[in-house]
Formats: structure tokens, sequence, C-alpha cells
């Protein structure tokens, strides 16, 4: 990177840092620092949401995921509008009538104790880990650009995100958040124009669609239903509307933001942006991915394209065997490309002779990375991460590389700052405030929130160093969500539709639900959206049926809350 | 109190349902087209 790269990327990370100090001036009490003063306006309500929900691993991961997989993975957020709607219906009155700090409030009022600090202990595991991988997203671009450890950079980059999370609090992350997505917005359309410029002369943005196409990465529909498919409609529209559900009426980072809201329509018409834009935003970013593997075409591409890993393998002890393969690789790319280029405007460019083209890379591409394990067993193997980021580094220019990884830190930041925030609501409101210590002022449970926030942080970046075991990170994400969502997305529905139904048949539900997705998860191929609908429907059928068994007056059942 | 213009139990779709709608309806279009850009890149 050049000094100018430096310049706008650091000034960016001062600039937050700052901001969020200033923003954290009058922070008194836990309720101003956890809450703020539940006065936001539905367009930052709306901004809000989609900023901790798009981070950097959806700027870095979703068009690598495109690149490889094609575009079927918008599938997956087919089922969020719909939730949208049912959330609006049913979780936000429910949410502002009861005044209440955390999501998992509602359920002691609902059922009890126990079921409150089961649902709360579910989110802390999720969350928690979920929050590692938000801090490993931005650290491999460091490690990539700069050949730094990766260990090393996960805790300079977490040590960065607890110091403004702890003293900006929640008032400076809604705030912070409406800018930052703008500029993550601003950053993907200008990658995708330069994208889109770097093409061929000859080669228009139809005929890109055309060649994605061909080669099977235009695949956004897929109507056949396979419950071991991880993408298709179905899963989308189901798997994909239960998971929404959860996150967004469950998950205390989401519900957190829309309880900022000044009143029950300002957070309705937020979640209703949300179900309106988040699909087309998904698109184009994912559509970038698919661009970038037409440009890829017609450019030199790296057989691997994490650079930091294949620098190692070229200059290890299997380095003769690696030149071979990447020239194997180099000459079936060429191969490719001037096969394309003969039969693009003859109309005589075949899917099935473009296909093997692709089982041909992909065998070397097997083998480099069988050669990376053989050379260090520690090697990251798994470079969809690194597909757009390699891009961005090599192809644009001096200033748009610092605005662009500028971009990725900040929306990484305030996606983390997002989660340690609630992470820190969620253990002093739920569980040391509830059951630990009843009797602090305010200024102690101040102060337990912001050692709540900097326990959280550690934690996150503990996890961030196993990280790049777990493959592509949008899905990791997604698949760890959906081992917890389900089950206490169930407690929530139960708590809501199903009024006979008491804390003990509810409790043990959830806990032969979670077992269940966990079996599911270890032992199927069931698709990880489909734990979802599965840890959800058990909980509400289990608790059905325990309550037939437990009908003894007032076990455990309390009215619906006023 | 915040604002809550009906009972908790009861689905408020009086004055929302047509933004309800527009959610649902904006959804469908967008798979139909999604789906045209499939069938007609495939």
């Amino acid at each position: 990177m050049s000094a100018i790269d430096w310049i706008v990327l650091l000034g960016t990370l001062v600039f937050i840092s700052v901001y969020g100090i200033y923003k954290s001036r009058g922070n008194k009490d836990m309720e101003g620092y956890l809450l703020g003063n539940n006065s936001m306006p539905w367009y930052a309500v709306g901004f809000s949401i989609m900023a901790t929900q798009a981070s950097a691993i959806t700027f870095l991961s979703a068009p690598g995921q495109a690149f490889t997989d094609g575009m079927r993975f918008l599938q997956f957020y087919f089922g969020l509008p719909l939730a949208m709607i049912i959330l609006c219906i049913t979780v936000v009155p429910i949410y502002h009538r009861l005044r209440i700090y955390t999501a998992y409030e509602y359920l002691e009022q609902r059922f009890d104790l126990k079921t409150r600090s089961l649902a709360a202990l579910l989110f802390l595991i999720q969350r928690g880990i979920a929050a590692g991988l938000t801090i490993y997203a931005p650290a491999i671009i460091l490690s990539t650009l700069l050949g730094w450890n990766i260990y090393l950079t996960n805790i300079f980059i977490g040590g960065l995100v607890i110091l403004y999370t702890v003293l900006g609090g929640t008032r400076a992350v809604s705030y912070t958040q409406l800018g930052q997505m703008t500029v993550i917005l601003s950053g993907m359309a200008i990658a995708a124009f330069l994208l889109i410029r770097l093409l061929p002369g000859d080669v228009s943005l139809s005929d890109a669609f055309m060649i994605a196409g061909k080669a099977g990465k235009m695949n956004i529909v897929e109507l056949s239903f396979d419950p071991s498919d991880r993408y298709n409609i179905w899963s989308g529209l189901i798997g994909g509307m239960f998971l929404a559900l959860s996150y967004f009426g469950t998950d205390q980072s989401q519900v957190a933001r829309y309880l900022s809201g000044k009143s029950v329509t300002q957070s309705r018409f937020g979640l209703i942006m949300n179900g309106l834009v988040k699909i087309p935003m998904q698109f184009f970013i994912l559509l970038t991915g698919t661009i970038l593997y037409v440009f890829y075409i017609f450019q030199p591409q790296p057989v691997f394209h994490n650079r930091v890993e294949t620098d190692k393998l070229r200059t290890g002890a299997y380095s003769a065997q690696f030149l071979q393969l990447e020239d194997q690789f180099n000459n079936n790319h060429s191969a490719r490309e001037n096969y394309v280029k003969a039969t693009l405007h003859s109309g005589e460019l075949s899917s099935e002779k473009l296909r093997s083209f692709e089982k041909t890379n992909a065998v070397i591409r097997a083998d480099v990375k069988s050669l990376m394990t053989k050379n260090n067993s520690a090697s990251d193997t798994n470079d969809t991460n690194y597909i757009f980021l390699d891009f961005v580094i090599r192809y644009l220019p001096t200033g748009i590389i610092g605005l662009l990884i500028a971009v990725i830190f900040s929306a990484s930041m305030s996606s983390t700052s997002s989660e340690l925030n609630a992470l820190a609501s969620t253990s002093v409101v739920d569980i040391y405030k509830r059951s630990i210590n009843k009797k602090g002022n305010p200024r102690h449970y101040l102060g337990v929130s912001r050692i709540a926030t900097i326990i959280w942080g550690a934690v996150a970046i503990l996890v961030a160093m196993f990280a790049n075991k777990l493959g592509s990170l949008i899905e990791a994400v997604n698949i760890l969500g959906s081992l917890f969502y389900g089950t206490i997305l169930g407690i929530f529905l139960t708590g809501f539709y199903i009024k006979n139904v008491g804390a003990n048949a509810v409790f043990a539900a959830a806990l032969v639900a979670e077992t269940v997705v966990v079996i599911c998860y270890v032992s199927t191929t069931i698709s990880f959206l489909w734990y979802n609908v599965i840890g959800c429907v058990l909980v509400a059928l289990i608790s059905i049926v325990l309550q037939q068994f437990l009908k003894k007056a007032g076990n455990g059942t309390r009215p619906l809350p006023a | 109190m915040k604002s809550a213009d009906k009972p908790i139990d009861a689905p408020d779709t009086s004055k929302w349902s047509k933004w309800y709608w527009g959610v649902a309806i904006g959804l469908v279009i967008q798979i139909l087209f999604y789906y045209a850009l499939t069938i007609l890149f495939s």
C-alpha cells in the first residue's frame, strides 16, 4: 500500500475512535451506556440494523462465495422480508410495551427465570463466538497485506475494537453506523464500477453475465427441493425466514438496534426498510463476485488467492511440485481464455466445455491445497475470503485501496462493537444484575458493563485465533447461528402464541430441541438452514405435549404480560 | 409508556397492512426477476 492508502486507512480508524470517545460523554449509568436514550428515527434504526448484520464478513466473503459457488447464496436472504413483517406485527409492539432492556427479560415475565437464563446463555455462547469471526475478518487483511502473524493481528484489531466499544457505549455505536453504512455502500459501488471498467473492451456486461451463466455462476434461484442442499428457494424461504426471525427477533445485538427507535412506528419502519433493501444489496455484492470471476478469465489468475500461503509453498520443500501445478493451472487458464474469446461472439460458447475447464482448475487447486497441508499442517487451505481482497490490492488504484480497506475496518468495528455491547447488556442485565448482585448503584453497574465488554472482547479475540479453520466466514457465522437460533426462537414463539404452555414444559422442550439440533449437525447431512426450523418446531411441539402431562394449576404458567 | 396502538396479542394490521403487502409483493417480484436471470443466462 502507498502512503496515501495508509493515510486514508489510519485517518478513518483514528476518526472512528475519537468519534466514539466523543459520543461516550455523559454515560453516567448502565442505562445510558447500554441502551442510549431511545431516540433514534426510523432511517437510523434501519441503517443500524443493516450495519450490524453487514460486517466486513459480508464485504469480504460474499463476493468470494459467488466467485466459487455462484450466486445461489442469495436465496439465503429470501425469507428475511417475511420475517420483518412477522416481527413488525408481533414482536416490536410487545418489546416496546414492556419497556425491556434485553429480549430475554420478556421470557422471565412470560415464563420464569431459568427460561430467561437459558436463552441468555445460548445467546452469549453463539454471539461470543460470532464476535470472534467478526474480528478475524479484517485481521486477515493485515496478515495478507503486511505478512503479519495472523494471531498478533487478531489481538491488534480486537484490542482496538475493545477500546472503542468500552469508551463509546451504545450511543456511539448507533450514530457511527449510519455513516459507516453509507461508506460501505459507496465503497462497494466504486469497486463494482471499477471492476466493470477493467473488463476487456469487447466484453459487455451482458456478455459477462452470459459467460458467468455458462460457467454455472448465475444459479440465483434453484427450485429443486433437497434437504442436504444448502441453498435452494425452499431452504431460503422457510429456513431463512426462521433464521431471520430468530436473529432479528431474539438476538440482542439486533433487538437493541430497534429498541433504540423513538416509537413502535419508527422501529417498524426501520425493519421494513431492512426487508426492502437487504436482498438487492446482497444481490449486488454477489454480482460483484460473479463479474470478478469473468474478469479473471481475461486476466492472470493466481492458482490460490492467499499469497501468503503460496509464498510459503514457493519457498518450501515442495516448491518444484507447486511450480509444476502452477504451470498446469496457467496453461488451463490460457486455454479457457482463448476458448471464451473464440466463441463468445459466435454464439458457440458451450456450458459443458467451460465447466470442464472449471473442473480441471478445481483438480489442480485441490492438489495445491494438498501440497500446502503437506508443507505445513497449519496452512489455511480456504481462499474464499481472499478472492475479493486479492483483486482490490492488485488492480484498484492508489487511494481507493486505502478507502476500501478503511470501509472494511469501519464495517467490522461497527459490527463488533454492536455485538460486544449486546453481550455486555445480556451478561449484566440478565445474569449479573438479575442473579448475582441486585443492589449495586448506577456507577457500579456502569463499571461492570465496561468490564463485561472487555471480557467479551477478550473471548472474541481467542475465538478469532481459530477462525481460519472454519472455511468461508459468512457460512461459518450462519451455521453457528443456526445451531442455537431455532431453539431460542422456539422459546419466544411459544411464549408469544401458545398461551397455555408453562415454564417447565418450554424449558425441558428447549433442552431436548437443542440436543436434537446438535445431533443433526454432527451426524446428518441436513443443511444448516433447516436447523432453525427443526429447533423451533420441536420446542413448540414438545412443550405442548409436555404441558399436557403438567396440568397442575400454576405449574410454571403465567399470564401473558400486558 | 411507549406508543403501542393495540393490545399486544392482537395483530396490528390496520394501518400497516399496505406496508406489509408492499414488502411481500416486492419479494415475489424480486424472486421472479432473479429466476428470469437464472433462466436467461443458464
